[in-house]
């Protein structure tokens, strides 16, 4: 029998009427037993909450170039500014790109108007031969190919696994992905960072000053100052919460629409003020699972990272670059000092379940 | 007495939000991410947009706000799962396939899971759910020039793919 439009047409009403009958009954053991545990673990402040639905979201990664300014780690590396933060806003990229030292390249520009919105929605798909491309919905249903990376290179480089396949739970015991994050340390510099990155989903797309100040309190509690400090192309602005002389966090917003925020950059001389309440430095920890060189090919940059158990039991890590030759001691310190103050900021470090 | 009813408040606020924004963001989702995810997705908007409701009372377009709230949780949902594509999972297990009615119903939802979400979200609001193209493009977040497109391209895909003799 052939079909008419009419007959789609019908066939489409009932396929309405089917799906909400089939989702009004829905009662999937699975993902229901997931969504009450969540709901049980519905942290009462606004603040935690939002940082919780970040990592939920998976963790944005900030790319860096060679000269330490961001920007993707392309093959030609000509990808600007503005747009690589773009890029890097969208959280599926982030997840495939991982460290900047997997082999990822460009095959397209990108085009003008560019959207991190589009490219994080739907156009990331999975290959064969294992690799993932990310695209841009230039117009409904035209898909602009931009980046593809190989996913079988990005696990081989990736010790612990696949980046998709290392799922970890914050300490409100939310599930999320960690990307493994973007560390890079410049060859000129003397500074070295331990970027971790949120996207926040706000109602109009906007951040006010204010929430970024509040975040940033969160990652630091003395955190006495945010201010403007660079605006760039595309929306891009750079806020730096300064504490004391010493340390800064870098905040990146890039809007509208899903937020990447950087923080935790170290700078200058930095002074170990103790380990951070109830996080408890372990020689066994670290002896079981040693501090591992990850030296990144032309970067300059070492990276390391360091176990600890907390007080509470829970392993984390920390991982810091600095150039090569420094010794990273300093800085593991001091990115231990900086952790929530109190229990319902608890959203910088993520618990590795391994 | 006084708490007991705010606690009635509570209930018929909250049956209210369900009924008025709640089925659009659970249709929306159930055709972007199919019955599991999508439900799941929708329980937890609500879920969002309760705890928030004053802020999303002021809200010009709160339908729109909680199906992104909804696309931000099903995200997890579909790496727990594993599921890159769940449109739409387990409905052959409920749909009759004896009638040709039922079978044309399965060719359907098969077609419908080959196109892209946005299309398939689109052609599902306003073709299979009787939204205006004013509404669906509302509570997907995108123009209604968008939605026109999406729609085209997805009843072109469909003709196809469902062999409509035109």
């Amino acid at each position: 029998m052939t079909m008419t439009d009419d007959d789609l047409d019908r066939l489409l009403v009932d396929a309405g009427h089917e799906l909400d009958a089939l989702s009004l009954d829905w009662n999937g053991p699975a993902l229901t037993t997931m969504a009450r545990r969540r709901v049980r673990r519905v942290v009462p402040v606004a603040l935690a909450a939002s940082l919780v639905v970040a990592l939920a979201t998976g963790l944005v990664v900030t790319l860096r170039d060679d000269a330490g300014t961001p920007g993707a780690t392309t093959l030609d590396g000509s990808v600007p500014v503005a747009t690589t933060l773009a890029l890097a806003s969208a959280t599926t990229v982030a997840r495939v790109v991982g460290p900047e030292s997997l082999p990822f390249e460009m095959i397209g520009e990108l085009p003008d108007g560019f959207e991190p919105e589009s490219a994080s929605e739907a156009t990331l798909q999975g290959l064969d031969p294992p690799t993932m491309q990310l695209g841009w919905e230039q117009a409904p249903g035209e898909y602009v190919p931009i980046l593809v990376a190989r996913t079988d290179l990005l696990a081989r480089d990736f010790p612990d696994g696949p980046v998709d396949e290392r799922t970890v739970t914050d300490d409100a015991g939310t599930d999320g992905l960690i990307s493994g994050g973007s560390r890079y340390g410049s060859t000129a510099g003397t500074f070295t960072r331990d970027d971790i990155s949120v996207s926040l989903l706000t109602p109009t797309g906007d951040v006010p000053d204010a929430v970024l100040l509040e975040i940033a309190a969160a990652f630091e509690p003395d955190a006495a100052t945010l201010e403007l400090s660079r605006e760039l192309p595309d929306g891009v602005r750079q806020f730096t919460a300064r504490v004391g002389a010493t340390r800064v966090h870098e905040v990146w917003y890039s809007g509208p629409g899903r937020v990447s925020i950087a923080f935790a950059t170290l700078t200058g001389p930095v002074e170990w003020d103790g380990p951070a309440p109830g996080a408890v430095i372990s020689d066994a920890a670290v002896a079981g699972r040693p501090a591992t060189q990850w030296f990144q090919p032309g970067t300059g940059a070492e990276s390391y990272w360091r176990y600890w158990t907390g007080a509470d039991g829970v392993t984390r890590s920390l991982m810091v670059d600095v150039p090569n030759g420094v010794d990273p001691e300093p800085y593991f310190r001091v990115a231990a000092s900086i952790r929530p103050a109190t229990d319902d900021e608890r959203a910088l470090f993520v618990d590795l379940d391994r | 007495m006084e708490a007991t009813t705010d606690r009635a408040d509570d209930a018929t606020d909250f049956a209210a939000l369900v009924a008025d924004v709640g089925e659009r963001v659970r249709r929306a989702l159930v055709a972007y991410y199919g019955v599991e995810i999508g439900t799941e997705a929708a329980a937890d908007a609500v879920r969002y947009g309760w705890e928030h409701r004053e802020r999303l009372s002021e809200m010009g377009n709160p339908a729109g706000y909680l199906f992104r709230v909804g696309q931000s949780r099903a995200r997890p949902y579909r790496r727990w799962s594993q599921r890159r594509t769940a449109f739409p999972s387990s409905f052959d297990q409920h749909v009759s396939s004896t009638s040709d009615d039922g079978a044309a119903l399965l060719d359907l939802f098969a077609a419908l899971g080959k196109l892209p979400p946005r299309q398939r979200s689109a052609v599902v609001l306003v073709r299979a759910h009787g939204y205006s193209y004013a509404e669906a493009a509302q509570i997907l977040g995108i123009t209604t020039t968008a939605l026109t497109n999406h729609i085209h391209r997805g009843m072109a895909r469909l003709r196809i793919l469902m062999e409509v003799e035109r």
